[in-house]
């Protein structure tokens, strides 16, 4: 099945979400979220959400659909809901209690709280308290002393995971009491009051953490590092040293993003601009295959050949009235291409870095770049 | 206020933000006598014509933890070793040696390649680093140069 592409204008797209029901998709855009309606072949803008005086790093839609989360670099978040007498969404702020950046956003399963992480070396854990109808927030500090990029919640709501700039990767309890019912013990444990550190785990090279994934079950931890590598953790129960800690070393650019299809299963992507899938178990992970057929970067590009004699192509006297008349209109110059303009994009779908990878269905992935696309690829 | 740009913000918070201290990585330092050792076996290894075993002992052994004398130390013994495979061997016979180092070395083999280039004597010899590191990158692809930058672990 050929993927669904979604050209929506030009600008990076940091992150996207579909709803539940696959009819409405979000994303970021400088300092507002895109609404989508996207059930009918040619999505259809529905709305803006504008209440944000910077950079919206992250956005989420809450697993019963009703509400969108969003974060920002301007230090808040808003939980947006529709509003049927005077059909818009409206805000309701956060109170977060940071003071830097709000990194990225993430509703836990059961829909009941959510988490924020921050540059300012916190994860919030919110939730709502109809008391002073707000959302209120308890601080995940300790030990963490770098910027959150990556959050990732394990399926009883209970555990988070989060993955830092200082190259670890930490599950921790954000067990909320009153609010969460006692959860069952689990692979990472079984005494889990607020803020316990359940798993500390580091890549080999120290290298950023761009991504970190629970699986299906939460019985396994993954996550992706700048250094191109995959780390996987098999955890063995409270205050005991993990079953199995695997590196998967790849000679690709670095992921951006991680999804796990099924246990055995994942799925990244990234600086590479394809989706690679990946198969194992506790006992070994490798690749398994692309998405998509790509042409080597570093061999056969055909701009090296291109670029070397650059100067030396003559070109038509029509290329170049064309060439002017681009100028004219546009003030800039697309170099008129002998091979015919295609030769100059890249083969795969994305233009650019893939910067986020969600489970769509079963089978299918949804991917957003900063090439401005939302992509529905099946895998 | 018109200087804030210069608050010492960490002053604000001192507990808990990261150190120099804590990026450094967690192994066990190495001192500059093992590495004249190294040094040694690499050169011996070289005498005999044993040239993988020079390369690889010297690329198991990079001295991560330790002072820059030591590190210089065995940037230099790493450069003797190619100087001496690429003075006995034709260009395409480099490809032989890269694919019988494990990714480990491989990486630590870029490393010493941009290391080596940044030196007084790298320089003179650029042509031989840059038949090293084409050689290298051809069967390794983008993975170790995005690793060398990225590793903390510096040589």
């Amino acid at each position: 099945m050929s993927p669904t592409i979604y050209q929506l204008g030009h600008l990076p797209i940091k992150e996207h979400v579909f709803s539940p029901d696959r009819k409405t998709l979000a994303i970021t855009k400088a300092n507002t979220v895109e609404l989508y309606d996207v059930s009918s072949a040619r999505p259809q803008l529905i709305t803006t959400l504008k209440g944000h005086d910077k950079t919206v790093t992250s956005v989420d839609i809450s697993p019963d659909g009703s509400r969108i989360l969003t974060c920002s670099q301007d230090r808040n978040a808003l939980v947006w809901e529709y509003n049927p007498q005077e059909q818009e969404y409206k805000p309701t702020l956060v109170l977060l209690r940071i003071n830097r950046a709000a990194t990225v956003c993430k509703w836990s399963p059961n829909g009941e709280k959510f988490a924020i992480g921050s540059s300012d070396r916190i994860v919030a854990i919110c939730y709502y308290e109809a008391e002073n109808d707000w959302w209120i927030s308890k601080h995940l500090k300790k030990p963490l002393k770098s910027t959150i990029t990556s959050l990732s919640w394990h399926p009883n709501s209970v555990l988070l995971s989060c993955g830092s700039t200082d190259g670890h990767a930490r599950v921790f309890s954000a067990y909320i009491k009153g609010l969460d019912s006692k959860p069952e013990p689990t692979a990472w444990g079984s005494k889990l009051p607020f803020q316990t550190l359940c798993g500390d785990f580091i890549n080999e090279t120290g290298a950023w953490i761009h991504d970190v994934a629970f699986s299906p079950s939460g019985d396994a931890l993954a996550f992706v590092n700048h250094d191109a590598s995959i780390g996987i953790v098999y955890p063995n129960g409270q205050d005991q040293p993990p079953r199995s800690i695997l590196n998967v070393k790849t000679n690709y650019l670095p992921f951006k993003s991680i999804v796990f299809l099924t246990e055995n299963k994942i799925v990244v992507g990234g600086h590479e601009c394809n989706l690679i899938v990946f198969e194992g178990t506790e006992q070994g992970w490798k690749e398994s295959y692309k998405v998509e057929k790509q042409k080597d970067l570093t061999h056969d590009n055909p701009r090296v050949a291109d670029s070397l004699n650059d100067d030396d192509v003559e070109i038509s006297s029509h290329d170049a009235l064309n060439m002017f008349r681009q100028l004219d209109l546009k003030g800039k110059v697309n170099k008129p291409n002998p091979q015919g303009g295609a030769a100059r994009a890249l083969s795969t779908v994305h233009q650019n870095t893939i910067s986020n990878i969600r489970l769509y269905a079963s089978n299918q992935v949804s991917t957003s770049g900063i090439d401005g696309k939302v992509v529905v690829f099946s895998v | 206020m018109s200087d804030w740009r210069s608050i010492d913000i960490y002053a604000l918070e001192p507990e808990n933000f990261l150190t120099k201290q804590d990026l450094i990585p967690d192994l066990p330092p190495v001192s500059h006598d093992v590495i004249v050792g190294i040094s040694q076996q690499c050169r011996q290894a070289l005498s005999s014509g044993q040239f993988i075993v020079a390369l690889t002992t010297a690329l198991d052994t990079p001295p991560y933890v330790a002072d820059e004398a030591t590190k210089s130390l065995h940037a230099e013994t790493v450069f003797e070793v190619l100087c001496s495979i690429r003075n006995n061997h034709s260009v395409n016979d480099l490809s032989k040696f890269v694919t019988q180092l494990d990714s480990t070395q491989q990486d630590t083999l870029v490393k010493y390649l941009y290391k080596s280039m940044g030196t007084g004597y790298g320089t003179k010899q650029g042509g031989l680093l840059l038949s090293w590191f084409e050689k290298t990158v051809e069967i390794t692809g983008l993975g170790p140069i995005v690793r060398y930058m990225t590793d903390r672990r510096t040589v």
